[in-house]
């Protein structure tokens, strides 16, 4: 057997050992618990949507007191919105928080989203931005707002 | 080197095994340790299998002949650069590619899945390790690269010259790639079916490496095009070949798949449809692996005389069967949220959309397949040829590019007339316009006018979205135009990388109209100081000088090109013969403008000197080449990630209510 073949082998041997040390880890290693469904403390989810409601509230204000365009508040507004919806959503899947409850957050955001000091805000039809309701153009994507 | 390339792609099977089973099990029997052990056996496989392929690179830069695949696919005279590219020549090397790409492909895939998946992420698993599985199981028991020969030859058979052109760098691996890579969005799907999922949770990610593979695809199909054009020395670049067509029928699967599956994204719809979709996608995938490997119908691609055929057919048979019954078992969990509001909605545009890009895969199957059938039915074989496939797919493609150029503007859920006959005003009388100027010009070949009438409805309609949403943005934000229009791709990357795409979709539509339609081909003998004329170009022929080379006789031939009395340009094609694989490979000279192309190429030398040229006048095809940039810089554009902005916690007065606490359940 010439060196090669035996420095081929070697290091064949040295891979099938890694490869079953990778795959044996997960057996070894200290494991936490598994925590029971529902029990992640409602309190981290209640203050992150406190936290986006209060942003959202803010962001309203510094609006109608006339601190920033039209086009920046939409932006954001829209980001505080996914937010909420995403942490909303989590909730559901994780199995926790009510969801009447639930939905009840999600008409007020919706209704949120509805009513603005200038009038009504309407969803873009083409990318879902929010809209005054009697804009010609999306400021977002530009389409033509026609009453449908 | 061959005994560490043969352990590790044991241990890959090994691992991708254990991986497949301990998956299920782990998730079956609530095991999160074996559920962690068995991705970790995925991450393991990469890693093992990237071993066994720089195994064989270095066997092919030490010249190592006495492993068979080298010895078949390399020589001493082979430069180094052709290492990557003899890599995967064979089929044996092929395998070992696509199991590699496979096995990193999963393993991103497993690390990268959304928090949201975990539930299902073990069905997903199993399902990518089985494919891996079985791969790994046919390199490793019946196409071993690594085999060896019972002597060491003193020099190799060398390279194919066909493959030693600078798209095989490329056209090989981005097909294969594609191919394999069709497996990711599938497993995700797959996943969700078996752990029982009724939700959207595996669209993003299904979205993601569905536009992966496509763009893998597509990037593959144009550059073999581009290889065919350059170097086969037809003139033309698809061929209607069956491989072609099993590498074509997936991507057009995928294509109705990533468009579809933005509206089960958007708005919960279609989710029995996708699952079809990707299914059918995926038994394409398969079909085009098993056409390579010595499926029943021959090709010029098909890696000929491999024995894998039969083998390759089972699986696809067991990758068809088995998910559809998954789907039949799981689909009352699979009602969609929302039904079609309308027939004149996006929804209905991107159905409509789908139906197409179906039927032309289906047409392309009947013609691929039916040489085989005729031979099983009547005991003669006919061949379907060019004329099939134009007559019937090319109506179906210009039906396709009309609804790329509505769908866009219609906007979701349901269209009301006065909004449609608002937005779509202005690209229709740019494409009637379009059609009107090029019939005054004298113009009168119909699918012709209807082409470029479409790609003209198509790019106006496209860039009028651009210019609108830039003007919106420059009026609300007060940016001016050039920031406003970046900010407005970045703003909506899905929807704007999409629009880049499609502008490559026309160009290359541009390029197929322009060649099919307005061509000119002449075939004619020269002698040195002879000229021919062919449309408006006169092509002197100087002579030719023959040089001998390590492997291989060159023959190269000057030619220079005048238009109008003047000298536009000196070019060389070549014509190379290899007496070890008694073939000639052929390169182009090719004179490439947006208007046209001038491609002469020497299709044989005759001993008192003169030559056999074919000179093509092929209109528009740069466009077509062009396209593939442009397409890859749309999909990059698509798949970028959106930053969603974090909140800034600041105290207000309360308008908004956070409601009445949850109850803990």
């Amino acid at each position: 057997m010439d060196a090669e073949t035996v420095i081929s082998i070697s290091f064949g041997a040295i891979l099938a050992v890694f490869s079953f040390a990778v795959v044996s880890y997960a057996f070894l290693r200290d494991r936490e618990p598994l925590a029971a469904v529902g029990s992640v403390p409602v309190e981290s989810d209640d203050q992150a949507l406190a936290d986006i409601f209060d942003a959202m509230n803010t962001l309203d204000l510094e609006f109608q007191l006339g601190r920033m365009p039209h086009g920046q508040f939409q932006e954001q507004f829209q980001a505080y919105r996914i937010q909420a919806a995403t942490v909303l959503r989590d909730q559901l899947v994780a199995g926790r928080g009510d969801p009447a409850w639930v939905l009840e957050q999600e008409i007020l955001l919706a209704r949120g989203e509805r009513e603005n000091a200038d009038g009504r805000i309407v969803a873009c039809p083409d990318c879902s931005a929010a809209v005054l309701a009697g804009a010609s153009e999306c400021p977002n994507c530009g389409a033509i707002m026609v009453s449908q | 080197m061959a005994e560490l390339g043969t352990i590790s792609l044991w241990i890959a099977l090994a691992l991708a095994a254990y991986s497949t089973v301990g998956s299920v099990a782990g998730k079956l029997r609530q095991s999160p340790a074996l559920v962690e052990s068995s991705q970790s056996a995925v991450y393991a496989a990469g890693l093992v299998l990237l071993v066994a392929t720089f195994s064989l690179v270095i066997a092919f830069i030490s010249r190592d002949f006495e492993i068979a695949y080298v010895a078949a696919h390399s020589d001493l005279a082979m430069a180094n650069r052709f290492t990557w590219v003899a890599f995967y020549a064979g089929n044996e090397g092929s395998l070992l590619y696509i199991g590699t790409v496979l096995a990193i492909m999963s393993s991103i895939a497993v690390w990268r899945s959304p928090e949201k998946f975990k539930d299902a992420l073990p069905y997903t698993t199993a399902v990518l390790m089985l494919t891996l599985t079985f791969f790994l199981a046919v390199t490793a028991i019946m196409a071993n690269p690594f085999d060896k020969l019972p002597f060491v030859p003193l020099d190799g058979e060398g390279i194919n010259p066909l493959l030693t052109h600078f798209g095989m760098f490329f056209h090989p691996p981005a097909l294969m790639a594609g191919l394999i890579g069709i497996t990711i969005p599938f497993a995700f799907a797959m996943g969700s079916l078996l752990a029982g999922n009724t939700g959207d949770e595996w669209v993003d990610a299904g979205r993601v490496w569905g536009l992966i593979s496509w763009v893998l695809l597509a990037a593959g199909l144009l550059l073999g095009s581009w290889w065919a054009y350059t170097i086969l020395g037809w003139g033309g670049f698809w061929f209607w070949d069956p491989v072609e067509n099993a590498a074509f029928m997936p991507w057009l699967g995928v294509t109705a798949f990533i468009h579809s599956i933005m509206v089960q994204k958007r708005r919960g719809m279609f989710r029995m449809w996708n699952i079809v979709l990707i299914n059918v996608a995926f038994g394409l995938a398969l079909y085009g692996m098993f056409m390579n490997r010595g499926g029943s119908v021959p090709s010029v691609h098909s890696f000929g005389s491999s024995s894998l055929g039969w083998i390759f057919l089972t699986f696809m048979a067991v990758g068809v069967i088995v998910p559809f019954l998954i789907f039949i078992w799981r689909y009352p969990l699979l009602k969609s949220a929302r039904n079609l509001d309308s027939m004149l909605s996006r929804e209905a545009a991107f159905l409509v959309n789908n139906m197409l890009l179906l039927a032309i895969a289906f047409v392309t199957l009947w013609g691929t397949v039916y040489p085989l059938l005729s031979r099983l039915t009547n005991d003669e074989e006919i061949t379907v040829a060019r004329p099939f496939y134009d007559q019937v797919n090319g109506p179906l493609m210009l039906a396709l590019v009309f609804l790329m150029g509505v769908g866009p503007l219609i906007p979701w859920r349901k269209a009301g007339m006065a909004s449609v006959r608002k937005t779509l005003l202005p690209p229709i009388i740019g494409g009637l316009a379009t059609v009107g100027i090029l019939a005054a010009l004298g113009l009168h070949k119909e699918y012709a006018l209807i082409g470029f009438g479409l790609a003209t409805f198509v790019t106006t309609g496209i860039l009028l979205e651009w210019y609108r949403g830039t003007r919106s943005r420059h009026r609300s934000s007060g940016e001016n135009y050039i920031t406003a229009f970046l900010n407005l791709i970045m703003a909506n990357r899905p929807r704007y990388g999409g629009y880049i795409v499609h502008l490559s979709v026309v160009m290359v539509t541009l390029g197929i109209v322009g060649t099919s339609f307005f061509s000119t081909q002449k075939d004619i003998v020269l002698s040195p100081g002879e000229s021919v004329v062919v449309d408006n170009y006169e092509f002197v022929f100087l002579g030719s000088v023959e040089t001998p080379k390590g492997n291989r006789t060159e023959f190269t031939s000057t030619v220079q090109i005048f238009r109008d009395g003047k000298l536009l340009e000196t070019v060389r094609p070549k014509r190379d013969f290899y007496p070890s694989f008694n073939m000639a490979a052929t390169n182009a000279a090719i004179r490439s403008t947006p208007v046209e192309d001038v491609y002469i190429v020497p299709s044989e030398n005759l001993p008192d000197g003169s030559v056999g040229f074919r000179i093509l006048i092929n209109p528009l095809i740069w466009w077509m080449w062009v396209a593939g940039p442009v397409m890859l810089v749309g999909t990059v554009v698509a798949l970028w990630p959106q930053r969603v902005r974090a909140p800034d916690p600041v105290p207000s007065p309360s308008r908004f209510s956070s409601g009445t606490r949850p109850t803990v359940v």
